[in-house]
């Protein structure tokens, strides 16, 4: 299996587009905007406003932009090309004479999910760096003054907001990977991977339209076994500390952890027993 | 002892009802151990089905079939640690270089020695070409480093779709040594189809031939070429010799000579015949069919 990792990890290190605008994007687009900022400062533009941020929010308002449809889609794509692209380049034909199918589908999981993570954990570095960058420029402390101390609050919201952050791009990856192998086009799974992504970020209004009209309020409670309702019952309760109305934390994070593990099942099954012509 | 592959009257059939297609239908075959088994049969005629569900990558409709004594369904490790196959053109990852190609083929195959990776780039000849990426490499370029893909794990039977496809006539002569060497000298069974039916000729020790999903001829290359050899007669008598012989063989009057194609074996009981009804014979030789005689004989109608 630790073989089977390597192969997918070196397929992913050569494809370096790919690697470069779908893992590193973010990581890099705060590093390169808290750059602008840090510029910004040393020339005397916005300095004062800047010495008023509160970095350690801003870095919870980075992980918070992460949490979005755009850059569930980075994900989307990744999931797409890293089983898609066996298709397209035909290259099925050469691994699965040479593995079991399981393996090779959790191995490819493993690559996503570690790429995902590093991601999340480059987003935080980026904005740690930038931020000292900042610092630097505006000749403040980074562990005091408009940093403040870093505290027992930020760290646990910072690790929350990772893990749900974890479960969203989690989830959209699943998205397309099952499209994908459905499908046997990157490209479907891209877009089919996205529309089923807003579909569930628009399910709740959607069901509250219809049980509405047709006055079945039992309806309005269908969306909240969906990933993203649980993804949001989460956040809600990193920023405010409580969460919807009737739905716990590890309500969330058992149907989270059970909607991941059936997508990687179905879509291995899916693939055991699939054709390759 | 355990043939290599075995096929009993295994079929796929692709969709349903009336759209059903059959690309294989009760195909029987027998591989033994270091053979080198040519598999032919007109495009669309299933051999490339055939090739792909003993490698796994697509599942029979029914029928049996082994490898190496193991059923299909069962050989998955026996396909990994025994098995190299190429199925019709080299696929590569185009972003990738040459090297790197070989080597996470060779991890998904569990080969971690880089030793082996440099080896299979000789053997093919690839060993100058294999930092350049993949994209930029000629289909014949490409064919070589499937075949090392194929040869990656060091196995003991060789599935080869095609392999000559795209390759020069060097290439292609390099490829028939190549087979030729690893079953001669490291004993290795090597199943492989062609359109080239002089280089299967060349190359194979045995054949089998389709048609629409079906086994036509199956045998020792030699035992097949001859056992339907045309045999040409010079007689006194033509007309008399013809008529007697077109009863029970085919028979043909050739620039005045009876050709007639009967078994090897037959041959002195229809010299007996002959000189029985007191034709005289002058001459008799015997002409060798060759393989693409006996393929066009087989597969049309």
């Amino acid at each position: 299996m630790i073989n089977l990792v390597w192969a997918e990890w070196l397929k992913l290190k050569a494809n370096r587009w790919v690697a470069l605008f779908t893992i590193a994007i973010l990581p890099l687009g705060t590093f390169i905007l808290l750059n602008i900022l840090a510029g910004l400062a040393v020339v005397n533009i916005w300095q004062p406003e800047m010495v008023a941020i509160n970095w350690q929010e801003q870095i919870i308002l980075a992980l918070l932009f992460a949490n979005q449809l755009v850059s569930q889609t980075l994900f989307i794509i990744l999931g797409a090309i890293t089983f898609g692209g066996e298709y397209r380049w035909q290259t099925w034909k050469n691994i699965i004479p040479r593995a079991s199918r399981v393996k090779i589908v959790l191995s490819k999981y493993f690559i996503i999910i570690l790429a995902i993570s590093v991601a999340i954990r480059g987003i935080a570095l980026m904005t740690l760096i930038g931020s000292w960058e900042i610092s630097l420029a505006l000749n403040i402390s980074l562990m005091s003054g408009a940093w403040n101390e870093v505290s027992t609050p930020f760290v646990q919201q910072y690790l929350w907001l990772t893990i749900a952050l974890f479960f969203n791009y989690s989830v959209a990856t699943l998205y397309a990977v099952i499209v994908t192998l459905i499908t046997r086009s990157t490209v479907a799974g891209i877009t089919l991977g996205v529309l089923i992504a807003f579909g569930d970020l628009l399910s709740q209004s959607a069901f509250d339209l219809v049980a509405s009209l047709i006055s079945v309020d039992a309806i309005a409670i269908i969306p909240r076994i969906l990933p993203n309702y649980n993804v949001q019952n989460m956040m809600q309760w990193i920023i405010s500390g409580a969460t919807f109305e009737n739905w716990s934390l590890g309500l969330s994070f058992m149907l989270l952890s059970m909607w991941i593990s059936i997508g990687i099942s179905a879509s291995t099954i899916l693939f055991g027993r699939q054709d390759i012509d | 002892m355990v043939s290599v592959i075995q096929l009993d009257k295994l079929s796929k059939i692709y969709g349903t009802g009336e759209q059903a297609v059959h690309a294989v239908n009760d195909l029987s075959l027998t591989v033994e151990t270091g053979q080198i088994f040519g598999f032919l049969g007109a495009n669309g005629a299933g051999k490339t089905t055939t090739i792909r569900m003993l490698l796994g990558l697509i599942y029979p409709s029914s029928g049996e079939a082994s490898l190496f004594g193991q059923s299909l369904q069962d050989a998955g490790q026996v396909r990994q640690e025994r098995v190299g196959g190429l199925v019709e053109e080299a696929t590569l990852y185009p972003f990738m270089t040459g090297y790197n190609n070989l080597k996470a083929i060779a991890y998904t195959s569990g080969v971690t020695e880089r030793k082996r990776i440099d080896e299979v780039l000789d053997i093919v000849g690839m060993r100058s070409f294999a930092k350049r990426k993949a994209k930029t490499y000629s289909t014949g370029m490409k064919q070589r480093l499937g075949i090392a893909t194929a040869l990656l794990t060091d196995p003991d039977l060789l599935i080869l779709d095609e392999p000559t496809n795209g390759l020069d006539p060097q290439g292609i002569q390099d490829v028939r040594v190549l087979l030729q060497h690893l079953a001669q000298n490291e004993g290795k069974t090597i199943f492989l189809s062609s359109h080239l039916l002089h280089e299967i000729e060349q190359t194979c020790t045995h054949v089998a031939i389709i048609r629409n999903g079906h086994l036509v001829r199956q045998g020792a290359i030699n035992d097949l070429l001859q056992t339907n050899s045309v045999t040409r007669l010079t007689v006194d008598d033509i007309s008399t010799a013809y008529a007697l012989l077109s009863q029970n063989y085919p028979t043909e009057i050739v620039n005045q000579s009876i050709e007639v194609t009967v078994i090897y074996d037959n041959i002195p009981d229809l010299i007996q015949y002959l000189v029985s009804q007191n034709i005289r014979i002058f001459e008799v030789t015997q002409k060798q069919q060759s393989l693409e005689d006996l393929f066009f004989e087989v597969t049309h109608d």
